[in-house]
């Protein structure tokens, strides 16, 4: 299954919401789709669900558009919103119960499909439970239950991670991979953003409407990030190594984080190795030298920073 | 064994919709409190009754009973259905049952079942009391049973405007004002029809077999034509906005409008009854001028799916624009539709040798002529409104709203700049039907400037021939685009 969104574009009055954006991803990937607040995340992705249309461009599935057959994305999509179920008078087995039925699965298949995804989202016990009575970490498992019900090849989940205990957050992240692991395509929003980078294989980072960076993690982090952070833990003085370094060519700056030094040098591996004979020769101890890789959270930074620089913010 | 898969087969075929309504339902709190509301109220009025005195208690207290179930049920029930799908269905915030699979017509059919099933459970907590009214004598048991039934099938057809209403694209307080307007025209139409006060006041049971054929013929008219005209202009309005939406209504107004022509033009002919032929052009009237009003609502650009299935001949891709979802046909469908309804009339009158006198004839032309001028004015001159000037900041599917403004605002001008003020008179309750519509027609002087309205129309349909043209030339299907997209990468 690939899910290619193609030249998306959504106005709200003169507002862009979304602004010509295209991607695409398949089966087994995780993406993470990021963006600040407002920057078009949840419009594209009610777009993407079927819930809204786009003022121009299309959203397709295997080639079957979510603008003129909606009913058939409908089917293959399983969408998580940022809001949680809120239906009054109803437990939380009703509401599976409604929404198997609602994607016609028959009723000698009902029960028990209700059944395996009450067990896989650890729902079973709450089963009998009204809505309303649930903690937000349990409506978002209901969300998941509810987007899953039907079994659809494409999850799109907008802030799943939203309000969830460090606990919930790392069961959720196990779901992800086991969904992940069974060949659905899943888009997921968070806001927190190491998190996406231990599970996504892709992202995707809007700003404004529009695409600022997108490809696979590992290409986006070498792409975006010219400089790389070198962690040393000198075995001896810490003042002494760190003089050192700030006195080395390709060293922007040396920071002391615990009983670390971080360097921020200019260039890759080849500048980072010259560093360490550097240090060596200059007969400073080293205990753990590293270099560390660009995460998402810097580069969500460094983007949206350029985009303020930009506008004279 | 056997029982079991029937008990399955029938929960597989139970609406999904209903289920959960009727679930909710059962679990809340409306439920209860309505029954024992209910309960309290009847028991008030029959202790009122019974220690009044009354001579003719059972009578008395059977139409007490009958009134409030009726007032109440079509007040209530139907507001409460319309509520709750307008909170499901709103612009902004769509429930996911929306985007599941369920096909629209079984949205709204499970709506109105889950009502109608509520409806019934208020009438079951009447039925005893009701028995009782027999029990005191002077009530006729089919007469009860059938103003029973009545009520009830109106009560439905109320639910269904109310659904109606809780899916057209507007705002809540648009949506009570229409809700208002439609109960005060429902009142109306109701009051008018000379069948129900003669069910719920006479026997059936006396009834010539041609009253009982012309009762059951009314009453197809104005309850289960209009009933499914609701329903499927709700699952309409639920259809996805890429679907080919207005097809569906649209071909069943004018089947509806064309079969009831003739029969109403056969009975005529017939029983020299030229009343029916009355109230089909007056809804008629009122169905192509709403028609107006919501067509201009739609898209001027039709998508793929749309046309995707527009025929490849020439004659047939004609009819189609007529008939699929896109406001330049749609228009065009209305205004056909509205032209032809006088020609028809005026054929029918002519044929006709129990008709009205040719002056009457002539009154009502004039009349009901200018205010479907002003209503065809107004739906022209949203169109260029919106598309000049509120294209990217309002919605297009919200024209009628602008429609309705120019409407009102229109024949507030015509009153004060070009009709004797002396004149104005309110016309009887036949011209209050097509509902707003009429307004022009109810405030017409006897001479209204027809004329004046006439010549507007022709330069707006002069104007507006290009926005019709170009989307008459958009009518045919397109090839699909293809378009580069950026591939992300690996898991």
């Amino acid at each position: 299954m690939e899910v290619k969104i193609n030249r998306l574009k959504r106005y709200f009055g003169l507002t862009r919401a979304v602004d010509d954006i295209s991607f695409s991803f398949s089966s087994g990937e995780i993406v993470a789709f990021i963006g600040s607040n407002g920057a078009g995340k949840t419009t594209t992705m009610r777009i993407l669900a079927t819930l809204d249309e786009p003022t121009e461009g299309d959203v397709e599935l295997d080639g079957v558009s979510a603008v003129n057959h909606p009913e058939q994305v409908r089917k293959l999509i399983g969408y998580m919103p940022d809001s949680l179920p809120t239906h009054r008078d109803m437990t939380v087995h009703e509401y599976l119960d409604f929404f198997a039925r609602a994607y016609s699965i028959p009723s000698e298949k009902r029960a028990q499909t209700i059944d395996d995804v009450q067990s896989f989202t650890g729902l079973g016990d709450i089963r009998n439970n009204t809505l309303h009575s649930l903690s937000k970490g349990m409506k978002q498992r209901v969300s998941l239950g509810r987007a899953l019900i039907h079994d659809p090849p494409v999850m799109v989940m907008d802030e799943p991670a939203a309000g969830l205990d460090p606990r919930a957050r790392i069961e959720l992240r196990e779901l992800l991979r086991i969904l992940a692991d069974q060949g659905k395509a899943i888009l997921i929003s968070s806001h927190i953003l190491t998190e996406l980078s231990e599970i996504c294989g892709g992202a995707v980072i809007i700003e404004k409407g529009k695409i600022a960076v997108a490809g696979t993690l590992d290409e986006i982090l070498s792409q975006q990030a010219p400089q790389t952070v070198l962690a040393v833990r000198p075995a001896g003085g810490l003042e002494e190594a760190r003089q050192a370094l700030m006195l080395l060519p390709n060293v922007e700056n040396v920071a002391v984080v615990g009983n670390e030094l971080e360097a921020r040098i200019s260039g890759g591996e080849e500048e980072a190795s010259q560093i360490l004979s550097e240090l060596m020769k200059q007969g400073i101890q080293i205990a753990e030298f590293k270099r560390r890789g660009g995460d998402l959270e810097s580069l969500f930074m460094q983007i949206t920073g350029k985009e303020d620089e930009g506008n004279g913010k | 064994m056997r029982l079991n898969a029937l008990l399955r087969k029938f929960d597989s075929r139970m609406n999904p919709i209903a289920v959960k309504e009727l679930r909710q339902i059962s679990r809340g709190k409306f439920l209860p409190v309505i029954l024992i509301g209910f309960l309290f109220m009847q028991l008030l009025v029959t202790g009122a009754v019974t220690f009044s005195g009354s001579a003719a208690p059972g009578p008395e207290l059977y139409e007490a009973l009958f009134v409030w179930l009726t007032v109440i049920c079509i007040l209530l029930i139907p507001a409460y259905a319309g509520f709750r799908l307008a909170q499901e269905h709103s612009d902004m915030n769509k429930d996911l049952l929306f985007i599941s699979t369920l096909k629209p017509v079984s949205i709204v059919w499970g709506k109105t079942l889950s009502a109608a099933v509520l409806v019934a459970l208020i009438y079951s907590v009447c039925m005893p009391f009701i028995a009782m009214t027999y029990i005191l004598r002077g009530v006729d048991l089919l007469s009860a049973f059938l103003n029973i039934v009545l009520s009830y099938l109106f009560t439905l057809t109320a639910i269904l405007v109310g659904i109606l209403i809780g899916c057209m694209p507007a705002n809540r307080f648009i949506k009570g004002i229409i809700g208002l307007l439609g109960l005060f025209l429902s009142f109306f139409i109701l009051m008018r029809e000379p069948i129900l006060p003669r069910l719920i006041a006479e026997s059936p049971a006396n009834m010539s077999f041609q009253e009982a054929l012309e009762a059951g013929f009314r009453l197809l008219w104005i309850w289960a034509f209009p009933s499914i005209g609701f329903l499927l202009l709700s699952a309409a309005f639920v259809s996805p906005p890429s679907a080919n939406r207005a097809f569906v209504p649209r071909v069943y107004l004018t089947a509806v409008w064309a079969a009831s022509y003739i029969a109403v033009f056969v009975w005529d002919q017939i029983n020299g009854d030229f009343d029916l032929i009355m109230w089909w052009f007056v809804l008629s009237f009122a169905g192509f001028g709403w028609a107006l009003t919501v067509s201009v609502s739609e898209r001027d650009e039709i998508g793929l799916r749309v046309r995707q299935k527009i025929p490849r001949l020439r004659f047939q891709r004609a009819f189609a624009f007529l008939f699929y979802s896109g406001s330049g046909g749609g228009f065009l469908w209305a205004s056909v539709g509205l032209v032809m309804t006088y020609l028809f009339w005026s054929c029918a009158f002519a044929a006709s040798s129990g008709g009205i006198s040719s002056e009457d004839f002539l009154d009502y032309l004039n009349r009901f002529g200018f205010a479907s001028l002003n209503a065809w004015n107004a739906a022209v001159c949203a169109v260029f409104i919106h598309r000049k000037f509120l294209r990217n900041r309002v919605s297009g599917a919200y024209t009628w709203l602008i429609a309705i403004g120019v409407y009102i605002i229109s024949n507030l001008l015509w009153g004060i700049f070009a009709v004797d003020s002396e004149a104005y008179r309110y016309f009887d309750l036949i011209e209050l039907l097509p509902g707003i519509m009429a307004i022009g027609a109810a405030w017409a002087s006897e001479n209204p400037p027809t004329a004046a309205a006439g010549v507007i129309a022709l330069i707006l349909g002069c104007a507006c021939i290009p926005w019709i043209a170009r989307q008459a030339a958009a009518f045919k299907p397109a090839p699909l685009e293809t378009r580069g997209t950026q591939k992300i990468g690996s898991a």
